[in-house]
């Protein structure tokens, strides 16, 4: 155990050594002061998830981090005012435009920035009276300006559920009651299904249990094929964007997403049968006749809407 | 019924996941699913700047947490990051995908089409050399046609060693290859620009010989005659050359030995085609024209008597029959060369006094390798006993 805690320190020394090598300013820094980050990055997305992630796996590690970022971060953190100036210099414009991303307007994003400058300085304190400040969660492994962005982000998140919680608008809450009715539930009847009452109730059992059993194949597939369809589907993502998020092509994505409906198709069938009581040909006929309704209940439903 | 089936689901999903109906469907819109992911953990994502456990792990988090999966999207689209375009294929050595690749549809689907013009192009020019030689020989026989239809002296004799020549050479002209045929239709071509009535003495002579002789050579005896008309050559006075061709008095005495023979009292015009002569050795040819024919004469009785026909080579076998005849005992062939005996040497009939000769002693070195080059040579200097000059590839040796 001994052993293993000296490799991996001597492992971080000599990572660190080759990352202020690498810098292209290194702020006057030493090894020594590296390693602390460093061994926090190892240890969070290395020793966490394997404690016995070979020698060589952690060197690759460490040689892929950012070391003009990392040295900035660190000599700013050390109150470098040279590495603060230079920080603001380079990142303002970041910073500003992630926070106009997120913000409605102008004047919430000029606060949300300086709320992020303000966090980063360290303005706040914690509990026991230090400076806290969220440039100590900067690892280096991804880069600055990637990081400040998603700073800005969750600040931008948190800010506005806040206010979620608070006020609900309108729109909201007529597609929450327009979109989410389910038979039983007492709510309103989709206004393209009232023509005809016995096929209206006959197609919402058919569709509650084909919702019920894609919800299920969804929530049983893969991690990443999983986050596909929810990219796609959910968050309307092109493909292009999707595959940004999982770090493959769009060709790739597509490739995986025709794989998935299948793979979904499959299943859902097998859940109805097994676990509705669904017959084969019932099954076939379903699939295509409820997502013929479902195009025409959308259809229907956009037409009410811009009536009203 | 695949693609059908997965537009059905596509529907579905769009349907089912749409705008509102996404956040209930994931079941996140409630309460958290798990802690979120920090900032750096955020970007580190998005830039796919994680080792593959963690990456995993963080995978199943933002697949399930509508809130980080959000801000995931928008700093991977803000990141850019450059993918690769393909997945690597695992499991197929290099050498495999370069076969592959070679009988890929893309590529047959222009590989099949071109090979198939190649090979009827290549059956076309076949065909076509194939009837252009046939052509050539038509015409061969087109010039003796209007000869054979000619008046015939009964008087005509072919002189016996002509018709030897004749019957040893009938089959080699019947197989002569396709360029001994052209160059009879380009004889026939200068032919016809000769003076009208010389020319159809001329042919006549020669139906008189090829009548004589039954030998195949009749139509070669016809094609030199156009050239070497003798205007003082009358019908029934005695023989005598036409023209001298003082170039060649080798050919000349032949003529005149042919002359005797016959014992015909038809006056007679030799001449020699030098050029054509020349040409044809140079590309070895085995045959030699040498006609011998009447000129013009404006009385159109005189019959014409035909001349001889020498050296239809019969390669190394017709060499004895060659040495029976009298007149041919001073030219030999050898290798697809004439050569003339002149004094103690033999000298290539296409050897032309300009053409300064290289001397090769038997024996030396230089010899060893021009017939380690030319083997050919090296059976002519065994054939042909003394000095040998012949002409090869346009150059000429003496070899003594």
């Amino acid at each position: 155990m001994q052993s293993r805690a000296k490799e991996i320190e001597k492992l971080v020394l000599e990572g660190a050594s080759k990352l202020l090598a690498r810098a292209s300013e290194n702020h006057a820094l030493s090894g020594e002061s590296l390693t602390s980050r460093i061994t926090a990055a190892v240890e969070k997305y290395l020793l966490r998830h394997d404690e016995n992630t070979p020698a060589s796996d952690i060197t690759d590690f460490i040689d892929g981090m950012q070391a003009d970022d990392l040295c900035l971060i660190v000599a700013c953190e050390r109150g470098d005012e040279n590495a603060w100036n230079e920080l603001v210099t380079r990142f303002t414009t970041t910073v500003r435009s992630a926070a106009r991303s997120a913000s409605a307007n102008e004047d919430q994003a000029e606060d949300l920035a300086q709320s992020i400058w303000a966090e980063l300085y360290g303005l706040r304190t914690r509990k026991d009276g230090t400076a806290s400040s969220k440039l100590a969660y900067y690892s280096g492994r991804g880069s600055l300006a990637g990081w400040l962005r998603a700073v800005v982000a969750q600040l931008a998140v948190d800010s506005y559920r806040k206010q979620a919680r608070l006020v609900q608008t309108d729109e909201d809450a007529d597609l929450d009651r327009l979109v989410q009715e389910v038979p039983g539930d007492g709510k309103a009847v989709l206004p393209g299904a009232m023509q005809n009452p016995e096929q209206v109730i006959t197609n919402r059992f058919v569709e509650s249990d084909m919702r019920a059993a894609l919800q299920k194949s969804v929530a049983e597939l893969a991690a990443s094929d999983r986050l596909l369809v929810k990219l796609y589907y959910f968050d309307n993502l092109r493909l292009r964007e999707a595959g940004a998020v999982l770090g493959v092509h769009e060709a790739t994505a597509s490739r995986r997403l025709t794989r998935i409906q299948g793979e979904l198709r499959q299943r859902v069938s097998e859940i109805l049968i097994s676990e509705h009581g669904w017959t084969k040909p019932e099954t076939e006929r379903s699939f295509a006749e409820v997502a013929q309704n479902l195009d025409a209940d959308l259809e229907t439903l956009l037409s009410n809407r811009g009536v009203s | 019924m695949k693609s059908a089936g997965n537009n059905e689901i596509d529907l579905l999903l769009r349907r089912l996941g749409g705008r509102g109906g996404g956040e209930s469907f994931d079941g996140n819109s409630g309460p958290e699913v798990g802690p979120h992911l920090d900032a750096d953990e955020l970007s580190a994502y998005a830039e796919n700047a994680l080792p593959q456990a963690a990456r995993a792990r963080y995978t199943e988090h933002v697949a399930d947490c509508a809130r980080c999966r959000k801000i995931v999207t928008q700093l991977a689209i803000a990141a850019g990051v450059a993918l690769p375009a393909v997945e690597p294929v695992v499991g197929r050595s290099a050498l495999a995908r370069f076969f592959a690749s070679l009988f890929s549809s893309a590529v047959l689907r222009y590989a099949i089409p071109s090979l198939t013009a190649v090979v009827i192009l290549g059956i076309g020019l076949m065909i076509f050399r194939d009837q252009s030689h046939s052509r050539f020989v038509a015409e061969n026989k087109q010039v003796s046609s209007p000869v054979a239809s000619a008046p015939v002296s009964s008087t005509a004799v072919a002189p016996p060693p002509a018709a030897e020549f004749g019957k040893a050479n009938s089959g080699l002209v019947a197989t002569e290859s396709a360029k001994s045929a052209s160059r009879g239709a380009s004889v026939q071509a200068e032919q016809t620009k000769a003076p009208t009535q010389t020319a159809d003495k001329n042919e006549k002579a020669g139906d008189e010989v090829r009548r004589e002789d039954a030998a195949a050579n009749k139509e070669l005896q016809a094609k030199d005659v156009s050239n070497n008309n003798a205007p003082g050559a009358m019908a029934g006075a005695a023989p005598k050359p036409a023209v001298a061709n003082a170039s060649e008095p080798e050919e000349k005495r032949e003529v005149a030995k042919l002359k005797k023979d016959t014992e015909t009292d038809q006056p007679v015009a030799a001449n020699r085609d030098e050029e054509k002569q020349r040409k044809v050795d140079e590309k070895g040819r085995k045959v030699d024209d040498v006609s011998v024919a009447q000129t013009p004469a404006k009385t159109e009785t005189a019959p014409a008597v035909g001349g001889r026909l020498l050296g239809l080579s019969r390669g190394r076998q017709a060499a004895p029959a060659d040495k029976k005849a009298p007149e041919n005992t001073e030219i030999r062939t050898v290798a697809g060369r004439r050569f003339r005996k002149q004094g103690s040497a033999w000298v290539d009939t296409a050897f032309e006094s300009s053409n300064t000769p290289v001397n090769v002693a038997r024996g030396s070195e230089q010899f060893r390798a021009l017939v380690a080059d030319e083997p050919a040579i090296r059976t002519i200097s065994e054939q042909l006993d003394g000095e040998v000059i012949v002409v090869w590839k346009s150059r000429a040796y003496r070899i003594y």
